[in-house]
């Protein structure tokens, strides 16, 4: 008899929940982030379940661990989320003491938001822990037997591979030397030289969409740089009801930054990761509903003969 | 697995041995439908005042059943269904198989129906259960689908099971006719099956065993 509530296929399953109810979340919406802390420890907890559930069973009662082992017992009790990350170190491979601290430290969040009035996911928002937390989330699955695509779905998976090509960490170096070198000769310029720099950099072309593209301000010179997205992916569409437009938002993962100004130029996200903006960005693109929507309208379709009454 | 059955995800074999447990046996351990319910199982239509209340017969009556999977309500449900018509009853209203696997639902509605996760719920404690499931060690996605047991867990996935149900609308399944000597085993976790209305002259002569079986570990 297995332990119906320290079912790994139960657990797996309200991740995968977890993680639907954090993409219907407005994308910088703090609670996406609850979501995903949410998905790691049902993730972690399934993990634990799936090489034996007495990994869950709280040891300081003899009970939790029969429960284990398929005796009825009145409401046994599991371990608490650093316990579970703890064993997920010493007990599945790849889950490094680097993961188990982000995870631990993302889970202190968790308590935080039910716990207070605090807002943890506004200052330590999403967008910086998400490649960390895919790469967790990867060896969660991995452990699992599962993979990426059926935990996110195909858009959101083909984004997190982008972002887990290569580590910023491993490229760090590199990116730093770039960036100083870029704002040295940046700096040897004439003020004047500098200053028309700037403004080319300012009035460069934005192009919305395809390849999704956003303004940052440079890591090296501060001026206006390009930063060039990948992976992208469209939120449902919503309705501005002041100007009657479609408005889609499209998120995409940084995949490559030029600064008209210094020239300074980062290919790869795990070097614009390194340059600590390797967070997925939005772009907000406005239709027409009828260009949207290919809605073909024939005014003759809504002529109505005049009521006359008779 | 036998060749045809892994091929098609089900086969008709001639037997005609008395207990169909034994037959079945062969396929894995039989197990009953309902605890303390004996291994075979004889399935008649009923009109729904006289069915058991946690039936399809309940539901359906003497009407076509939708289509589902056995056991759907289960953590595990039963790998395969071994069916033949009972000794001295006749029927000429078939049985209808889909394998899920040759229905073509395509890469997008095959991913979508993989995140459709279910509520499976049936008065003995509820569960939570994705509709389709992928098995790399089979090399294919199995199905766990009953109406009657399941509801989405998220309001996002009622379009992937509305899609599902046109899908097994606009199929074309394999009918299964009823013939004395021999019997059916179907892949129940491949296919999906269902039973035309029996008309009024077959209600007291439609009489079929299922013996439902669980696959043993490999």
């Amino acid at each position: 008899v297995k332990p119906d509530l320290w079912n790994s296929d139960g657990l797996w399953e309200k991740a995968r929940v977890a993680v639907v109810r954090a993409q219907d979340e407005e994308y910088d919406a703090g609670d996406r982030g609850l979501w995903y802390v949410l998905a790691l420890e049902y993730l972690a907890r399934a993990s634990l379940a799936k090489v034996h559930p007495v990994l869950l069973a709280d040891p300081q009662e003899g009970k939790n661990i029969l429960y284990a082992f398929g005796v009825p017992t009145d409401r046994p009790k599991s371990v608490p989320a650093k316990t579970v990350f703890l064993r997920c170190q010493s007990l599945l491979a790849g889950f490094t003491e680097e993961d188990f601290k982000l995870s631990v430290a993302l889970s202190e969040l968790r308590n935080e938001e039910l716990h207070s009035a605090g807002l943890p996911f506004e200052a330590y928002p999403l967008r910086a822990w998400q490649a960390e937390f895919y790469r967790i989330a990867q060896k969660l699955c991995e452990a699992l037997g599962q993979r990426l695509v059926d935990l996110f779905g195909t858009d959101e998976a083909a984004a997190a591979e982008l972002m887990l090509e290569h580590r910023a960490s491993e490229v760090l170096h590199e990116v730093k030397e770039a960036i100083s070198a870029s704002r040295t000769a940046f700096m040897a310029l004439l003020a004047d030289d500098q200053q028309s720099r700037r403004e080319m950099a300012a009035t460069s072309r934005l192009l919305p969409r395809n390849p999704p593209t956003t303004r940052v301000d440079c890591p090296a010179c501060g001026s206006s740089a390009l930063l060039r997205g990948e992976g992208t992916r469209e939120m449902a569409a919503t309705f501005d009801e002041e100007t009657g437009d479609v408005l889609v938002r499209t998120i995409a993962v940084p995949v490559g930054l030029e600064c008209p100004a210094c020239g300074l130029d980062l290919q790869g996200h795990a070097r614009i990761s390194a340059a600590e903006i390797g967070g997925e960005f939005v772009v907000q693109s406005r239709y027409n509903p009828i260009d949207y929507f290919g809605i073909e309208i024939d005014p003759a379709d809504y002529f109505e003969e005049e009521y006359g009454n008779d | 697995v036998p060749g045809t059955l892994a091929n098609s995800g089900w086969q008709t074999v001639a037997w005609q041995g008395t207990n169909l447990t034994d037959f079945a046996k062969q396929y894995g351990t039989p197990v009953p439908s309902r605890a303390g319910s004996p291994l075979v199982d004889v399935l008649i239509p009923m009109d729904p005042e006289a069915a058991p209340k946690q039936s399809l017969s309940a539901e359906a009556g003497f009407s076509a059943f939708p289509w589902h999977t056995d056991g759907a309500h289960w953590r595990i449900p039963p790998r395969f269904i071994v069916m033949r018509l009972a000794p001295g009853a006749a029927t000429l209203t078939p049985t209808r198989l889909l394998t899920i696997d040759r229905l073509g639902l395509g890469e997008d509605l095959t991913v979508e129906l993989r995140r459709t996760i279910l509520i499976v719920s049936s008065g003995r404690g509820a569960f939570l259960a994705p509709l389709l499931q992928r098995r790399p060690s089979l090399g294919l996605d199995t199905i766990r689908f009953d109406r009657r047991v399941m509801r989405p867990r998220l309001k996002k996935s009622v379009g992937a099971l509305d899609a599902l149900e046109e899908s097994l609308s606009r199929s074309d399944p394999e009918a299964v006719y009823w013939d004395p000597g021999s019997v059916l085993v179907l892949d129940n976790w491949r296919a999906v099956h269902m039973r035309d209305a029996v008309p009024d002259e077959e209600r007291s002569t439609r009489k079929l065993e299922r013996v439902l079986v669980m696959a043993d570990a490999a």
